[in-house]
């Protein structure tokens, strides 16, 4: 097959890999920190692709202040987020929890609807040129613009949570909230940052989606499903297992759909779930020891 | 005890109250007749659920200006089939069982009509559909109206405009995998081979889809030189026509009608200009029709989206009925049936027995984000 149609669908693998991982990731930050799965992960990228929209079209404020208020703006949604479906119930047992995360997820779109109705919106995007022309190998330039935001992101998170005492606090806590808390550490806090910090992921993969995807109040559903995938083939709990199993999953997508069937695009990914779970139940980065403090 | 018996007396009156109210026996003051409607209110269609309440509220609101039918006041009963096909079957219980309609307007979703289909045959309710999968109306179900062209009248026409005015021969298709897409496709892809061109691929893709890269790419690695796009949702064909523009647009394209719909050519803006399409009907193309967009921008301030006025002919075409044959279900199917040459919004309906409405099509250009008419295809009555 030439090399021009493998490189384009290679450019919208990695992009849409690019955007598994971040929410990927999301999913795993918070499950660390708190031991439970986050169903209104989805959710997190819808919320913040309507607040730009909004901000953008009715407020007509320009694309870099939309970006940081929505960010900002996410921020302090994770917090509250955090406070109403985690802390009440954070001495119970992991089951409440992830029941009032599906109650949130289910409220958000609901909400979506009301509010911004179920016409789906178009987000302008920041790149002036529709399309690049690399010598008749075409791409998307916003494909682009996901993968670079997607590296810069995670060389910001490594450099956080390996070189500064906040990024270390936090993983402290995610290791052992008992012993982070004897060292004086504000696990509570801690918490919150991490719920705070899980939600900008997803702001960040709402802003880069929302050109390509359309804003509708379905538009978490699927990712955040596909983006669960990533995290159990990456390795539950893993980061890097995480990251790595959103880019996998994204490039098998396209491949698969291309050279076996594109009807059944969406099961490849589960198909690939399946295969790990069966052959490599830890996933790619996962520790054998079945129960990790 | 006395007083607790009491409690329980005033509430049970209370609740035979509520009952009788809530079943609409109690309602006896305003003579009207009720109709049921059971559009997607909410869930994955719900955009085009809201443009086909304006339509039919609409036609609702002239009926009742000028007078109802016969005295009466129409009273529309409008159920949410949730976007599924329990959904709809569920809705269709609750307007025929609950709310007591005596006929009404159902959906547009064909596998939602197929749900709907038995139950509509025992109650023996006339229903007029939107759903253009071309069997619907060959299963011996006498009790469905079909107020829109079917698939395999846009496939027809689609493959007739390729043949004989593109003139091209090499075909590729996209469809959505749902019953909508898979039935529209197979119409294409039988057509095109009884019209002697070749079908080189055959890709489809599942609904919400972002990334359509793979599938426009094999169909231009096939050698294909017009596709024919037969997508269900707007907002998956929006992301195609973006998508088809951003590979460099590498043939030539024709789309189903969700391809020239207002939500998907909201979205997917400049890309959409010079596709072709094909449509129920275009703006402007009849006097009703030019009636239709100067009410509708009154009423909304907006264009009419043109795959919803279905509903809109429906509910005058039923109610015209109704005048016809009176508050009887038999006496109104025969009245849909004797309707002909009926001057709708979609076109000039003449009922087939089987209950077709509609048997022209048009091709359609996308000129700044608007249909313009080339052709309207006539491809004859079954």
């Amino acid at each position: 097959m030439d090399l021009s149609t493998n490189f384009q669908m290679l450019t919208a693998g990695l992009a849409m890999g690019s955007i598994y991982a971040l929410v990927a990731l999301g999913f795993v930050l918070i499950f660390n920190a708190v031991g439970v799965v986050n169903f209104a992960q989805g959710e997190f990228v819808m919320v913040p692709a309507f607040v730009a929209v909004w901000l953008m079209d009715m407020l007509k404020i320009p694309f870099p202040l939309t970006y940081v208020i929505t960010v900002i703006f996410m921020g302090v949604f994770g917090i509250v987020f955090q406070r109403i479906a985690y802390y009440p119930l954070r001495n119970r047992t992991f089951l409440p929890v992830i029941i009032a995360t599906i109650g949130v997820s289910i409220f958000l779109k609901n909400a979506a609807q009301m509010v911004f109705g179920a016409e789906p919106f178009l987000m302008h995007r920041p790149t002036p040129p529709d399309v690049l022309n690399l010598a008749g190998v075409f791409i998307d330039p916003q494909y682009i613009v996901i993968i670079v935001c997607t590296l810069a992101l995670l060389a910001f998170q490594y450099f956080f949570f390996e070189k500064t005492s906040l990024g270390k606090k936090m993983q402290a806590t995610a290791q052992d909230k008992d012993m982070a808390r004897l060292l004086g550490i504000r696990v509570a806090t801690m918490i919150a940052i991490t719920f705070a910090y899980s939600s900008i992921l997803g702001a960040a993969a709402g802003i880069l989606v929302g050109p390509i995807f359309y804003v509708t109040k379905e538009m978490g559903g699927m990712l955040g499903l596909k983006a669960f995938c990533s995290t159990i083939i990456g390795g539950f709990g893993s980061v890097p297992g995480a990251i790595l199993g959103g880019i996998f999953l994204g490039v098998i997508e396209v491949f698969a759909a291309f050279y076996i069937s594109s009807g059944y695009r969406d099961a490849f990914a589960f198909i690939m779930l399946i295969l790990v779970l069966l052959f490599r139940p830890q996933g790619f980065f996962g520790e054998k020891i079945a129960e990790k403090a | 005890m006395a007083r607790r018996k009491r409690f329980l007396s005033v509430a049970l009156v209370a609740l035979v109250a509520l009952v009788a109210v809530g079943s609409g026996v109690a309602v006896a003051a305003d003579p009207e007749i009720l109709l049921g409607f059971t559009p997607p209110v909410t869930g994955a269609s719900a955009a085009e659920g809201a443009l086909q309440l304006k339509a039919i509220k609409l036609a609702l609101k002239e009926i009742n200006a000028a007078g109802g039918v016969n005295g009466k006041k129409i009273n529309l009963i409008v159920v949410d089939n949730q976007s599924t096909n329990p959904g709809a079957l569920t809705a269709l219980q609750k307007a025929v069982e609950q709310e007591k309609v005596l006929a009404l307007v159902g959906s547009v979703k064909s596998t939602q009509i197929l749900a709907m289909s038995d139950a509509v045959k025992n109650y023996g309710v006339p229903m007029m559909i939107g759903g253009t999968n071309a069997t619907l109306t060959k299963q011996g179900n006498p009790w469905l109206f079909r107020v829109r062209p079917d698939d395999s009248i846009a496939a027809a026409a689609m493959v007739k405009y390729i043949k004989e005015d593109s003139k091209l021969t090499k075909v590729g298709i996209l469809h959505d995998s749902d019953a909508f897409g898979t039935g529209g496709a197979d119409l294409v892809e039988q057509g095109s081979k009884a019209a002697g061109l070749t079908v080189v691929k055959r890709e489809k893709y599942t609904t919400k889809e972002k990334d359509f890269t793979a599938q426009i790419l094999s169909l231009k690695n096939a050698g294909t030189q017009i596709m024919v796009l037969y997508g269900t949702n707007p907002e998956d064909v929006a992301i195609i026509q973006r998508q088809y523009r951003q590979l460099g647009s590498p043939f030539k394209y024709i789309g189903s009608p969700s391809s020239q719909m207002k939500d998907a050519l909201n979205l997917s803006r400049e890309a959409a200009n010079g596709l072709l399409a094909v449509a129920d009907f275009v703006p402007g193309q009849s006097e009703a029709n030019k009636k239709y967009a100067v009410d509708y921008k009154k009423e909304y301030n907006e264009e009419y989206d043109s795959t919803s006025a279905w509903t809109y002919d429906g509910l005058n075409i039923l109610v015209a009925a109704i005048k016809k044959g009176g508050e009887d279900r038999a006496k109104i199917r025969e009245a849909i049936l004797a309707t002909q040459g009926y001057k709708g919004v979609l076109g000039t309906f003449s009922f087939t027995p089987n209950g077709d409405g509609l048997s022209e099509v048009s091709v359609v250009e996308i000129d700044k984000g608007m249909p313009k008419l080339l052709k309207v295809v006539n491809v004859g009555a079954k």
